[in-house]
């Protein structure tokens, strides 16, 4: 009975929807974002700054950031390992960062949301020439700032799908990227994984070799390899504002493509090689960010993260949980060339 | 129900169907809507014949909005150019439906004269095309408004982003092309698009 009476109401419903929905088309009429964008709900905005120059588009945001009704633009400087933990503890608003460890902290329940893709690969794995393949990484010492680094849990998913066990079949050792370089030189580390400007400076110097490029080789070079994320709370309070600021860094990711020697003094101004940081906005496609998909990245990344045992929630839950693509779909409608 | 009243919420049903339909089926062959970002932020300036032009004006019409400035002498004259070839190709839309508007980044040195005489040396036809310019604390609020980034180079050049914004015939700023190396025809596209909204209208 409860069943028959629900049908009827079904049936009722979706007439009527199509009644709407066919009169609006009939005549024309279209339901539109018509509201205005209104101000920011803060005048300041939070960013982190690493040593990295990959989010660079972060950098070159300040300006635009700015334009967007942020008064007050802050750039907290962290080590990569530590994004994860400011943004979670809201002491950072939004950033940029490598998407894995971005999915570790969602399947951790950490109320961080992903919001939007940057860029494709930015990683490159070193190596001496012991390591010519991933695979030749079975029993090989490799250097990482820490362990849970970026750089670690990428390394362990690119072994992983090599058909390595990262923790058995890798010797991790952490050492400062800086210090990593010349125990490359030497031999004492057989690889390394670095994003920009490590592998400007490695390719500058003639250390190591290439052994795989996350912006060349597939299946990484099809996925985001940046994403921004922010805190969960701070998205709820202020969606204009992440909206906002979203799209000051997808702005300046284009501006890293299009204009490389203004987007590098941009970054040399806050304390980078300018060398090195033309050269990466020379390599990094950084105008496709209207092209790939960010919930295909979190599926992949999330898929081959619950292969290996590196999280625990499947790709559906971290996509349900711990993204919000809104203000993303929106700004790739938005915003064209 | 009554038969009679079920029999017209059927007819209602089919009709409704077939227009929404024949809607959907039209806009795909169009191509999707653009977006509508918000209200296109206000202004009133300078043109290049030393009146006042106040966006407001436009109200009507589809405005392709443009930030450049008259000694630039590497990126603008390719945004200018770029332009400058939608002119014809936009027939008897231009300057009747579709107005181009440039904001100099560079207000203490583009003067109206200065700007008229880049607009002739680029063939604007001042029909549908006026190039702005304003004090300093104008320009910098329009430019701002707009997502506009400039600042002067020690050499004394204007360093600044580049971003084209639609505005249809309401008033609302509907997308924004980053950069110069847009394909023209995209943007031609979204005018045309515009236009025709406008007449639906």
């Amino acid at each position: 009975m409860y069943t028959q009476r629900a049908r009827r109401m079904s049936r009722r419903e979706f007439l009527g929807g199509l009644t709407v929905m066919g009169t609006a088309g009939v005549l024309g009429l279209h339901a539109g974002l018509e509201a205005a964008e209104a101000p920011p709900e803060t005048t300041k905005i939070r960013l982190i700054q690493v040593p990295g120059i990959c989010v660079a588009p972060q950098y070159v945001a300040e300006e635009l950031l700015k334009g967007e009704g942020f008064n007050d633009v802050q750039y907290l400087k962290v080590s990569t390992a530590e994004v994860y933990k400011v943004i979670a503890a809201g002491e950072v608003d939004i950033s940029m960062a490598f998407i894995a460890p971005f999915i570790l902290q969602v399947d951790k329940g950490i109320p961080i949301v992903l919001l939007g893709g940057v860029h494709v690969g930015c990683f490159e794995l070193f190596g001496t020439d012991k390591v010519r393949a991933v695979s030749d990484l079975k029993g090989k010492t490799v250097a990482v700032p820490e362990l849970g680094s970026s750089h670690h849990v990428f390394l362990s998913i690119i072994a992983a799908h090599a058909g390595l066990d990262p923790q058995k079949d890798i010797n991790w050792v952490t050492h400062p990227i800086t210090e990593s370089l010349p125990l490359l030189t030497e031999g004492k580390v057989d690889a390394l994984i670095g994003f920009p400007p490590v592998p400007q400076e490695l390719r500058a110097k003639g250390i190591g070799h290439v052994v795989l490029n996350s912006g060349v080789d597939s299946p990484w070079s099809q996925y985001f390899c940046c994403i921004v994320g922010s805190n969960r709370e701070f998205v709820r309070a202020h969606p204009v504002a992440t909206k906002r600021a979203l799209r000051a860094i997808v702005k300046a990711a284009n501006l890293c493509a299009t204009e490389p020697e203004r987007a590098a003094r941009l970054i040399a101004d806050k304390g980078y090689t300018y060398d090195y940081a033309l050269k990466t906005m020379q390599e990094i496609p950084y105008n496709k960010w209207r092209e790939y998909n960010p919930e295909e990245t979190v599926r992949f990344y999330a898929s081959r993260m619950h292969e290996v045992g590196m999280i625990k929630s499947s790709p559906q839950q971290i996509i349900a949980e711990g993204t919000d693509w809104r203000f993303f779909s929106a700004l790739q409608k938005e915003l064209k060339g | 129900m009554s038969l009679l009243a079920r029999q017209y919420v059927r007819i209602l049903g089919v009709v409704a169907a077939f227009g929404w339909l024949i809607s959907v089926f039209s806009h795909a062959a169009e191509g999707e809507a653009l977006p509508r970002i918000g209200p296109a932020p206000a202004f009133t300036l300078i043109t290049q014949e030393g009146t006042r032009l106040s966006l407001a004006d436009l109200r009507g019409k589809i405005v392709a909005l443009t930030f450049i400035y008259a000694s630039c002498a590497d990126t603008c004259p390719l945004l200018t150019a770029k332009m400058a070839g939608l002119q014809a190709r936009l027939g008897t839309d231009f300057g009747a439906r579709v107005f181009f508007v440039s904001v100099t980044v560079d207000p203490e040195r583009d003067t109206p004269e200065v700007l008229k005489r880049y607009a002739q040396a680029h063939g604007a036809n001042p029909a549908g095309w006026a190039f702005l310019t304003g004090t300093p604390a104008q320009i910098r609020q329009v430019a701002r408004h707009y997502g506009i980034f400039y600042k002067k180079t020690p050499r004394g050049d204007m360093d600044h982003t580049f971003l084209t914004s639609l505005i249809d015939h309401s008033g609302t700023l509907r997308v924004q092309y980053l950069g110069v190396r847009f394909d023209p025809e995209e943007l031609l596209r979204d005018l045309q698009a515009l236009v025709r909204e406008k007449t639906r209208s």
